[in-house]
Protein backbone atom coordinates (compact mmCIF):
# COMPACT_ATOMS: atom_id res chain seq x y z
CA UNK A 1 0.00 0.00 0.00
CA UNK A 2 1.43 3.41 -1.00
CA UNK A 3 1.34 5.98 1.84
CA UNK A 4 -0.73 8.66 1.44
CA UNK A 5 0.26 12.37 0.89
CA UNK A 6 -0.97 13.10 4.50
CA UNK A 7 1.56 10.46 5.97
CA UNK A 8 4.74 12.64 4.13
CA UNK A 9 2.55 15.93 5.35
CA UNK A 10 2.58 15.08 9.16
CA UNK A 11 6.61 14.31 9.10
CA UNK A 12 8.22 16.70 11.79
CA UNK A 13 10.14 18.46 8.87
CA UNK A 14 7.21 19.85 6.85
CA UNK A 15 5.33 20.05 9.86
CA UNK A 16 7.61 22.67 10.88
CA UNK A 17 7.64 24.25 7.47
CA UNK A 18 4.12 24.27 7.65
CA UNK A 19 4.47 26.34 11.56
CA UNK A 20 7.04 28.48 10.13
CA UNK A 21 4.35 29.08 6.68
CA UNK A 22 1.30 29.55 8.55
CA UNK A 23 3.27 32.34 11.01
CA UNK A 24 4.39 34.05 7.65
CA UNK A 25 0.45 33.65 6.17
CA UNK A 26 -1.10 35.22 9.16
CA UNK A 27 1.30 37.81 9.30
CA UNK A 28 0.78 39.02 5.74
CA UNK A 29 -3.10 38.40 6.04
CA UNK A 30 -2.59 41.21 9.51
CA UNK A 31 -0.60 43.60 6.94
CA UNK A 32 -3.64 43.37 4.81
CA UNK A 33 -6.06 44.24 7.12
CA UNK A 34 -3.63 47.07 8.46
CA UNK A 35 -3.40 48.32 4.79
CA UNK A 36 -7.45 48.01 4.72
CA UNK A 37 -7.16 49.82 7.96
CA UNK A 38 -5.54 52.58 6.23
CA UNK A 39 -7.43 53.03 2.82
CA UNK A 40 -10.52 53.62 4.90
CA UNK A 41 -8.22 56.39 6.69
CA UNK A 42 -6.45 57.39 4.17
CA UNK A 43 -10.05 58.34 2.42
CA UNK A 44 -11.80 59.81 5.35
CA UNK A 45 -9.15 62.01 6.77
CA UNK A 46 -9.04 65.43 5.13
CA UNK A 47 -5.38 65.41 3.70
CA UNK A 48 -4.51 69.11 5.40
CA UNK A 49 -6.18 69.70 8.53
CA UNK A 50 -5.21 73.66 9.88
CA UNK A 51 -7.39 76.23 8.43
CA UNK A 52 -5.87 78.94 6.36
CA UNK A 53 -7.20 82.55 5.87
CA UNK A 54 -9.41 82.71 3.22
CA UNK A 55 -7.29 85.83 1.88
CA UNK A 56 -4.51 83.93 1.72
CA UNK A 57 -6.23 81.24 -0.97
CA UNK A 58 -9.21 83.67 -2.77
CA UNK A 59 -9.33 86.86 -4.06
CA UNK A 60 -12.82 88.34 -4.87
CA UNK A 61 -13.57 87.79 -8.62
CA UNK A 62 -10.86 86.11 -8.88
CA UNK A 63 -10.92 82.30 -10.22
CA UNK A 64 -10.84 79.41 -7.82
CA UNK A 65 -7.37 77.01 -8.11
CA UNK A 66 -8.08 73.34 -7.75
CA UNK A 67 -5.32 73.44 -5.01
CA UNK A 68 -7.82 75.44 -3.05
CA UNK A 69 -11.13 73.35 -2.97
CA UNK A 70 -12.10 71.65 -0.25
CA UNK A 71 -9.29 73.66 1.97
CA UNK A 72 -10.44 74.56 5.33
CA UNK A 73 -10.73 78.01 5.59
CA UNK A 74 -11.33 80.72 8.00
CA UNK A 75 -13.00 83.67 7.27
CA UNK A 76 -13.90 86.77 9.27
CA UNK A 77 -16.99 88.97 8.25
CA UNK A 78 -21.05 89.43 9.05
CA UNK A 79 -23.82 87.51 7.95
CA UNK A 80 -26.19 89.60 5.73
CA UNK A 81 -29.37 89.56 4.23
CA UNK A 82 -31.67 86.31 4.66
CA UNK A 83 -31.15 82.76 4.59
CA UNK A 84 -31.95 80.97 0.60
CA UNK A 85 -32.69 77.73 0.26
CA UNK A 86 -30.56 75.51 -1.95
CA UNK A 87 -33.42 73.06 -2.57
CA UNK A 88 -33.25 69.11 -3.25
CA UNK A 89 -30.07 68.31 -1.10
CA UNK A 90 -29.76 64.66 0.48
CA UNK A 91 -27.59 63.94 3.95
CA UNK A 92 -28.35 60.25 5.33
CA UNK A 93 -31.42 59.46 2.87
CA UNK A 94 -33.52 62.12 3.98
CA UNK A 95 -34.32 65.31 1.50
CA UNK A 96 -33.65 68.70 2.28
CA UNK A 97 -32.02 71.68 2.04
CA UNK A 98 -29.09 73.94 2.35
CA UNK A 99 -28.92 77.03 4.27
CA UNK A 100 -26.84 79.74 2.09
CA UNK A 101 -26.55 83.17 3.46
CA UNK A 102 -24.47 86.00 2.25
CA UNK A 103 -21.07 86.84 4.21
CA UNK A 104 -20.02 89.99 4.03
CA UNK A 105 -15.96 89.74 4.33
CA UNK A 106 -13.94 93.27 4.68
CA UNK A 107 -11.33 93.58 1.78
CA UNK A 108 -9.87 96.93 2.79
CA UNK A 109 -11.33 98.87 0.15
CA UNK A 110 -14.73 97.65 0.67
CA UNK A 111 -16.53 94.09 1.18
CA UNK A 112 -16.70 91.37 -1.11
CA UNK A 113 -19.68 88.60 -0.42
CA UNK A 114 -18.60 84.79 0.01
CA UNK A 115 -21.27 82.54 -0.21
CA UNK A 116 -21.67 80.15 2.44
CA UNK A 117 -23.75 77.00 3.28
CA UNK A 118 -24.29 76.95 6.83
CA UNK A 119 -25.98 73.60 6.73
CA UNK A 120 -28.87 71.33 5.80
CA UNK A 121 -32.15 70.78 7.35
CA UNK A 122 -35.09 68.97 6.65
CA UNK A 123 -37.45 70.12 4.10
CA UNK A 124 -40.24 71.06 7.31
CA UNK A 125 -37.56 73.15 9.25
CA UNK A 126 -36.81 76.42 9.19
CA UNK A 127 -32.69 77.18 9.38
CA UNK A 128 -31.84 78.86 12.90
CA UNK A 129 -30.54 82.74 12.79
CA UNK A 130 -27.30 83.18 11.98
CA UNK A 131 -25.07 84.87 14.89
CA UNK A 132 -24.69 88.95 14.64
CA UNK A 133 -22.25 90.97 14.00
CA UNK A 134 -18.76 90.26 13.08
CA UNK A 135 -18.32 86.53 13.43
CA UNK A 136 -15.21 83.90 12.50
CA UNK A 137 -16.29 81.24 10.72
CA UNK A 138 -14.38 77.34 9.77
CA UNK A 139 -15.58 75.30 6.55
CA UNK A 140 -14.19 74.29 3.57
CA UNK A 141 -14.14 75.83 0.08
CA UNK A 142 -15.77 74.85 -2.86
CA UNK A 143 -16.27 75.70 -6.07
CA UNK A 144 -19.40 76.69 -7.78
CA UNK A 145 -21.68 74.68 -8.98
CA UNK A 146 -23.28 75.82 -12.70
CA UNK A 147 -26.06 78.23 -12.63
CA UNK A 148 -29.71 77.22 -12.89
CA UNK A 149 -30.94 80.58 -11.76
CA UNK A 150 -32.83 81.91 -8.53
CA UNK A 151 -36.69 82.79 -8.19
CA UNK A 152 -37.94 83.72 -4.65
CA UNK A 153 -36.79 82.53 -1.41
CA UNK A 154 -34.71 79.12 -2.80
CA UNK A 155 -32.26 78.33 -5.80
CA UNK A 156 -31.21 75.05 -7.21
CA UNK A 157 -27.56 75.44 -7.25
CA UNK A 158 -24.86 77.36 -4.97
CA UNK A 159 -23.56 79.34 -8.22
CA UNK A 160 -21.46 82.74 -7.93
CA UNK A 161 -23.11 83.60 -11.11
CA UNK A 162 -26.42 83.49 -10.55
CA UNK A 163 -25.52 84.80 -6.48
CA UNK A 164 -23.84 88.20 -7.87
CA UNK A 165 -27.20 89.19 -9.59
CA UNK A 166 -28.99 88.61 -6.23
CA UNK A 167 -26.12 90.11 -3.92
CA UNK A 168 -24.24 92.13 -6.18
CA UNK A 169 -20.23 92.60 -7.20
CA UNK A 170 -18.06 92.00 -5.73
CA UNK A 171 -18.47 88.51 -4.96
CA UNK A 172 -16.02 85.74 -4.52
CA UNK A 173 -15.75 82.20 -7.06
CA UNK A 174 -16.27 79.79 -4.62
CA UNK A 175 -18.34 78.91 -1.66
CA UNK A 176 -17.73 77.98 1.95
CA UNK A 177 -19.31 75.08 3.53
CA UNK A 178 -19.29 75.51 7.39
CA UNK A 179 -18.17 72.76 9.67
CA UNK A 180 -19.87 74.23 12.54
CA UNK A 181 -21.57 72.08 15.13
CA UNK A 182 -25.57 71.05 14.48
CA UNK A 183 -27.97 73.72 15.75
CA UNK A 184 -31.48 73.05 16.60
CA UNK A 185 -32.65 71.23 13.12
CA UNK A 186 -29.20 71.90 11.16
CA UNK A 187 -27.02 69.49 10.41
CA UNK A 188 -23.01 69.66 9.68
CA UNK A 189 -22.44 69.04 5.88
CA UNK A 190 -20.17 65.98 5.67
CA UNK A 191 -17.43 66.40 2.44
CA UNK A 192 -17.89 64.08 -0.16
CA UNK A 193 -16.12 61.27 -0.19
CA UNK A 194 -14.63 60.75 -3.96
CA UNK A 195 -13.94 57.23 -4.06
CA UNK A 196 -16.97 55.08 -1.98
CA UNK A 197 -14.56 55.44 0.73
CA UNK A 198 -11.53 53.56 0.44
CA UNK A 199 -7.73 54.65 -0.60
CA UNK A 200 -7.34 52.53 -3.99
CA UNK A 201 -3.31 52.16 -3.60
CA UNK A 202 -4.12 50.84 0.59
CA UNK A 203 -7.00 48.72 -1.07
CA UNK A 204 -4.72 47.13 -3.79
CA UNK A 205 -1.85 46.39 -0.94
CA UNK A 206 -4.37 45.29 1.22
CA UNK A 207 -5.59 42.63 -1.91
CA UNK A 208 -1.58 41.56 -2.35
CA UNK A 209 -1.09 40.95 0.64
CA UNK A 210 -3.95 38.16 1.22
CA UNK A 211 -2.37 36.96 -1.97
CA UNK A 212 0.96 36.51 -1.03
CA UNK A 213 -0.35 34.65 2.06
CA UNK A 214 -2.20 32.21 0.12
CA UNK A 215 1.32 31.88 -1.88
CA UNK A 216 3.01 30.88 1.47
CA UNK A 217 0.65 28.50 1.68
CA UNK A 218 0.92 27.22 -2.07
CA UNK A 219 4.33 26.90 -1.75
CA UNK A 220 4.48 24.49 1.54
CA UNK A 221 1.54 22.20 -0.61
CA UNK A 222 4.12 22.26 -3.63
CA UNK A 223 7.14 21.45 -1.33
CA UNK A 224 5.84 18.10 0.17
CA UNK A 225 3.63 17.11 -2.67
CA UNK A 226 7.17 16.73 -4.16
CA UNK A 227 8.87 15.13 -1.38
CA UNK A 228 6.12 13.12 -0.87
CA UNK A 229 6.73 11.62 -4.82
CA UNK A 230 10.10 11.46 -4.17
CA UNK A 231 9.15 8.91 -1.24
CA UNK A 232 7.05 6.98 -3.73
CA UNK A 233 9.55 7.00 -6.47
CA UNK A 234 12.03 5.64 -3.89
CA UNK A 235 9.61 2.80 -2.96
CA UNK A 236 8.96 1.69 -6.59
CA UNK A 237 12.70 1.15 -7.10
CA UNK A 238 13.45 -0.33 -4.08
CA UNK A 239 10.90 -2.46 -4.83
CA UNK A 240 12.11 -3.47 -8.38
CA UNK A 241 15.49 -3.51 -7.49
CA UNK B 1 1.73 8.14 -11.18
CA UNK B 2 4.37 6.87 -9.29
CA UNK B 3 7.07 7.70 -12.33
CA UNK B 4 6.10 11.28 -12.70
CA UNK B 5 8.24 12.65 -10.15
CA UNK B 6 11.17 11.63 -12.94
CA UNK B 7 9.31 13.13 -16.09
CA UNK B 8 10.77 16.87 -16.86
CA UNK B 9 8.81 19.01 -18.54
CA UNK B 10 10.33 21.88 -20.90
CA UNK B 11 11.70 24.74 -19.23
CA UNK B 12 11.76 26.99 -22.14
CA UNK B 13 8.39 29.13 -22.00
CA UNK B 14 8.62 29.28 -18.20
CA UNK B 15 11.64 30.25 -18.47
CA UNK B 16 10.95 33.34 -20.83
CA UNK B 17 7.88 34.16 -19.07
CA UNK B 18 10.09 34.40 -16.02
CA UNK B 19 12.82 36.92 -17.95
CA UNK B 20 9.97 38.97 -19.57
CA UNK B 21 8.63 39.31 -15.81
CA UNK B 22 11.89 39.90 -14.26
CA UNK B 23 12.94 42.72 -16.44
CA UNK B 24 9.50 44.29 -16.03
CA UNK B 25 9.76 44.39 -12.39
CA UNK B 26 12.75 45.49 -12.29
CA UNK B 27 11.92 48.64 -14.45
CA UNK B 28 8.41 49.03 -12.59
CA UNK B 29 10.61 49.14 -9.19
CA UNK B 30 13.23 51.42 -10.28
CA UNK B 31 10.22 53.90 -11.89
CA UNK B 32 8.32 53.46 -8.38
CA UNK B 33 11.81 54.34 -6.44
CA UNK B 34 12.07 57.66 -8.85
CA UNK B 35 8.31 58.27 -7.66
CA UNK B 36 9.39 57.88 -3.78
CA UNK B 37 11.73 60.05 -4.53
CA UNK B 38 10.19 62.47 -6.12
CA UNK B 39 6.94 62.36 -3.34
CA UNK B 40 8.83 62.03 0.27
CA UNK B 41 12.09 64.23 -0.23
CA UNK B 42 10.65 66.49 -3.17
CA UNK B 43 6.85 67.40 -2.31
CA UNK B 44 6.18 66.54 0.92
CA UNK B 45 4.54 62.72 -0.05
CA UNK B 46 2.20 64.26 -2.40
CA UNK B 47 2.36 61.48 -5.09
CA UNK B 48 4.01 63.57 -8.33
CA UNK B 49 3.89 60.57 -11.34
CA UNK B 50 0.70 59.36 -9.29
CA UNK B 51 -0.25 56.68 -7.44
CA UNK B 52 -1.05 53.99 -10.28
CA UNK B 53 3.05 52.99 -10.25
CA UNK B 54 2.72 51.91 -7.01
CA UNK B 55 -0.48 50.28 -7.45
CA UNK B 56 0.85 48.56 -11.11
CA UNK B 57 4.00 47.38 -9.46
CA UNK B 58 1.90 45.77 -7.03
CA UNK B 59 0.40 43.86 -9.30
CA UNK B 60 3.29 42.99 -11.70
CA UNK B 61 4.91 42.19 -8.36
CA UNK B 62 2.41 39.02 -8.02
CA UNK B 63 2.43 38.47 -11.37
CA UNK B 64 6.46 38.00 -11.48
CA UNK B 65 6.34 35.97 -8.03
CA UNK B 66 3.67 33.28 -10.62
CA UNK B 67 6.49 33.01 -12.61
CA UNK B 68 9.52 32.36 -10.27
CA UNK B 69 6.90 29.95 -8.24
CA UNK B 70 6.29 28.19 -11.70
CA UNK B 71 9.72 28.08 -12.86
CA UNK B 72 11.14 27.31 -9.53
CA UNK B 73 9.07 24.28 -8.86
CA UNK B 74 9.51 23.05 -13.04
CA UNK B 75 13.14 23.32 -12.20
CA UNK B 76 12.99 21.68 -8.76
CA UNK B 77 15.48 23.92 -7.52
CA UNK B 78 16.15 24.25 -3.34
CA UNK B 79 14.28 26.38 -1.48
CA UNK B 80 17.15 28.96 -0.63
CA UNK B 81 16.71 30.07 -4.18
CA UNK B 82 12.96 30.74 -4.42
CA UNK B 83 13.35 33.11 -1.50
CA UNK B 84 16.35 34.90 -3.51
CA UNK B 85 14.15 35.25 -6.10
CA UNK B 86 11.49 36.44 -4.38
CA UNK B 87 13.31 39.32 -2.44
CA UNK B 88 14.83 39.95 -6.27
CA UNK B 89 11.66 41.32 -7.51
CA UNK B 90 11.56 44.12 -4.15
CA UNK B 91 15.53 44.82 -4.34
CA UNK B 92 16.13 47.21 -7.24
CA UNK B 93 18.21 46.31 -9.54
CA UNK B 94 18.97 42.76 -8.51
CA UNK B 95 16.06 41.15 -10.45
CA UNK B 96 18.01 41.90 -13.78
CA UNK B 97 21.60 40.73 -11.66
CA UNK B 98 19.29 37.46 -10.28
CA UNK B 99 17.68 36.83 -14.71
CA UNK B 100 21.16 36.42 -15.70
CA UNK B 101 22.21 33.56 -13.49
CA UNK B 102 18.51 32.33 -13.11
CA UNK B 103 19.18 32.45 -17.33
CA UNK B 104 22.21 30.42 -17.35
CA UNK B 105 22.23 28.30 -15.40
CA UNK B 106 18.53 26.55 -16.00
CA UNK B 107 20.18 26.53 -19.74
CA UNK B 108 23.47 24.81 -18.36
CA UNK B 109 20.87 22.13 -16.66
CA UNK B 110 18.61 21.93 -19.42
CA UNK B 111 21.92 20.90 -21.46
CA UNK B 112 23.32 18.13 -18.67
CA UNK B 113 19.53 16.71 -18.64
CA UNK B 114 19.74 16.19 -22.33
CA UNK B 115 23.00 14.39 -21.78
CA UNK B 116 24.95 16.90 -24.10
CA UNK B 117 27.37 17.60 -20.87
CA UNK B 118 28.00 20.88 -22.24
CA UNK B 119 27.51 24.26 -20.57
CA UNK B 120 26.10 27.11 -22.56
CA UNK B 121 28.01 30.13 -21.90
CA UNK B 122 25.61 33.49 -21.14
Amino acid sequence: MSPSFLSTAVRPRWLGLLGLVLALATAFAALGSWQLDRSRDEADAPGIVEPVALRDVLQPQEPLTGDAVGRPIEATGEFTGEPLRVEGRRLDGETGAWVLMAFAVPTGTGTATLPVVRGWVPDDARAPEPPAGTVTITGRLESSEAPTGTTGGSVESVSSADLVNRWGSPIYAGFLVMDSAPAGPMRTIPPVTDDGGFALLNLSYALQWWIFAAFAVFIWWRVVRDAHRHELAALVDNGSS
Amino acid sequence: MTTSARKTRPIRPGLTRYRVMAYVTGAFLLLLCLEMLLKYVFNGGEAVLGDWIAITHGWIYVIYLVTVVDLWSSLRWPFARLAVLVLAGVVPVLSFVAERRVTREALDGEAERQGRGTTLTA
